[in-house]
């Protein structure tokens, strides 16, 4: 999205404004007036949300409530430029009329300014010195005191002192854009959204979501969490495949890793498994690995009924038989031993090699497949709730 | 907890309180959570649920207050997600929204597509969050809008299908 508010070219047709307090929609009201016996309108511009109010001048000839609160607005900025300017110009000669300080002295009898502790002092004045040849020291200094910052150049109602401005002025609605994005190196759309402003729908884009495995982890089937204290822990990783093709995925950690508060070694018995396909005709409770199924849908329950009279027969291996894998997930055991209660945090790399997707097919790359790799944490805090 | 489900495969929470139920429209596959109060006017139907919607313990939908006596619609799209405790007068909230927990969504504001608004945002009067957005904060303290990733849109529907599906 990029912002267009206040931008001259791009502006709400709709005489959209919000409030410069809080952000909220403007209200506006149009009443009759009258300024020096002659009728006009003014645009009263009130807030939905907090209590600001803004009312233009009276406004005798016709113009959009956009270049009303344009036109108000350049003509207090310049009031208040003008203003700061003579301000500070004044406070500056002042604090130095009334410096008693023996380079102002000096200064004044036209003699040059060496010392770093007066050139120092000078500064705390915001006095520009650097032209060191200038004869006429006091004068010089005079012309060229810097002006305090000007801080009303945009945003002219950041009061800071100055009670010559009226309230702040009602700031034009946010434009935004849609926008395109092209890869860096061979500038491939990476993501071009349709025409139509509010939609959600893109004529291309690629998202890595969209190929990246989901990645949870999970008690055994069956199992509540563990206390992590010290011990043997053993949990699953389960892999949900968001493609259209079987993936081969391939985790990998370190065999241990220490926290801030312990060791964890940690063990991935079998660490290849290949996932079938995902189908968007199939009902979404077959993408959930039968780990999170809960007991409180009746659709749920009778999912784990059914998925648990098919697990456990095939294998007679106890690290096999923990392998479960249906549709477009699997998961897989991870064994983690503990020498101390602590916080479980393991990095996690997971690579997965599928066929070359359609979408990416059509880019004519000269490759086979897909192959790609993440890292990924798994975080269980050791207080659980 | 008990549930009343519909043929359509609504989950509905025996203590909501469903006002003028006849004037109340749920796709289908929704979850209407304990607590929840839909306070739909006599005359005409004025809350429109989508499909896959979960609305959690405690949230409040009123139709938008037009002008003093006239209410108009609310309108709410698929795979919409409401946390607990909302309190939601919008005139629309779009397909794939997740609106955390104790957020109030104004009178005739709009949310668009794909959007999040965090724990505890009010979203002012007439505001129009569009597409792809992500809102904290409150209005003259720290209220910001900011862009979401395209790839949201994915990981929202699979978030509102699984809720419908596992409860929680
Ligand atoms: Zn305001
Ligand atoms: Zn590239």
């Amino acid at each position: 999205m990029t912002d267009y508010t206040n931008s001259n070219e791009t502006h709400c047709v709709k005489n959209c404004f919000s409030c410069p307090e809080c952000e909220s929609m403007l209200s506006i009201r149009v009443k009759d007036d009258m300024v020096e016996d002659r009728k006009g309108k003014k645009f009263c511009f009130t807030c939905t949300f907090c209590d600001y109010s803004y009312n233009s001048e009276v406004i005798l000839k016709p113009k959009s409530v956009w270049n009303i609160v344009k036109d108000e607005h350049t003509k207090s900025v310049k009031d208040v430029i003008s203003f700061n300017k003579a301000k500070s110009y004044y406070t500056n000669l002042l604090n130095l009329e009334t410096l008693t300080d023996q380079t102002v002295r000096d200064l004044k009898l036209g003699k040059e300014v060496s010392s770093p502790k007066s050139l120092e002092h000078l500064k705390t004045y915001n006095l520009n010195i650097d032209n060191a040849d200038d004869t006429d020291k006091l004068k010089y200094l005079i012309d060229h005191m810097e002006f305090e910052k000007d801080e009303y150049q945009n945003e002219p109602h950041q009061n800071s002192g100055v009670s010559i401005l009226q309230n702040p002025f009602p700031v034009p609605r946010k434009l935004i854009t849609r926008e395109t994005m092209k890869c860096c190196d061979c500038s491939q759309v990476l993501q071009l959204p349709n025409e139509e402003m509010i939609s959600t729908k893109f004529i291309c884009k690629f998202t890595a979501s969209d190929y990246i495995p989901t990645i949870n982890i999970s008690p055994m089937i069956n199992h509540s969490w563990p206390t992590w204290q010290k011990g043997n822990f053993t949990l699953l990783v389960n892999i949900i495949n968001p493609l259209r093709s079987s993936v081969t995925v391939t985790l990998s950690s370190p065999s241990s890793v220490t926290t801030g508060n312990g060791t964890i070694n940690t063990t991935i018995p079998v660490s290849e498994i290949t996932i079938g396909p995902y189908n968007d005709k199939d009902h979404p409770i077959r993408s959930i690995p039968t780990p999170f199924l809960t007991k409180s849908t009746k659709l749920s329950r009778a999912e784990i009924v059914m998925r648990t009279g098919r697990i456990g027969a095939q294998s007679t291996n106890q690290i096999e038989s923990l392998i479960e894998k249906s549709d477009n997930w699997g998961c897989l055991p991870i064994e983690l031993t503990l020498e101390d209660t602590c916080d479980i945090r393991i990095p996690i790399h997971v690579s997965v090699k599928t066929k070359l997707p359609d979408a990416i097919k059509s880019l004519k790359l000269s490759r086979p497949e897909l192959l790609f790799g993440f890292w990924t944490v798994i975080e269980l805090p050791c207080n659980r709730d | 907890m008990e549930w009343i489900e519909t043929p359509s495969g609504n989950r509905i929470s025996v203590s909501s309180k469903l006002h003028n139920k006849e004037n109340i429209q749920i796709k289908g596959n929704s979850t209407i959570g304990p607590g929840v109060e839909l306070n739909a006017l006599e005359n005409e139907v004025s809350i429109l649920i989508g499909k896959y919607c979960y609305l959690s313990e405690n949230c409040h939908i009123t139709p938008p207050l037009l002008k003093p006596g006239v209410y108009g619609q609310f309108k709410m799209g698929n795979y919409t997600i409401i946390g607990k405790d909302c309190i939601l007068k919008a005139a629309a909230i779009g397909n794939r929204v997740v609106i955390e927990s104790d957020c109030k969504v104004d009178e005739l504001a709009i949310i668009y597509d794909c959007c999040i608004i965090r724990q505890g945002t009010i979203i002012p009067p007439k505001m129009i969050i569009p597409p792809f957005s992500e809102v904290r904060g409150v209005p003259g303290k720290n209220f910001k809008v900011s862009q979401l990733g395209t790839g949201y849109k994915r990981t929202i529907e699979i978030e509102a299908k699984e809720l419908q599906i596992l409860g929680m």
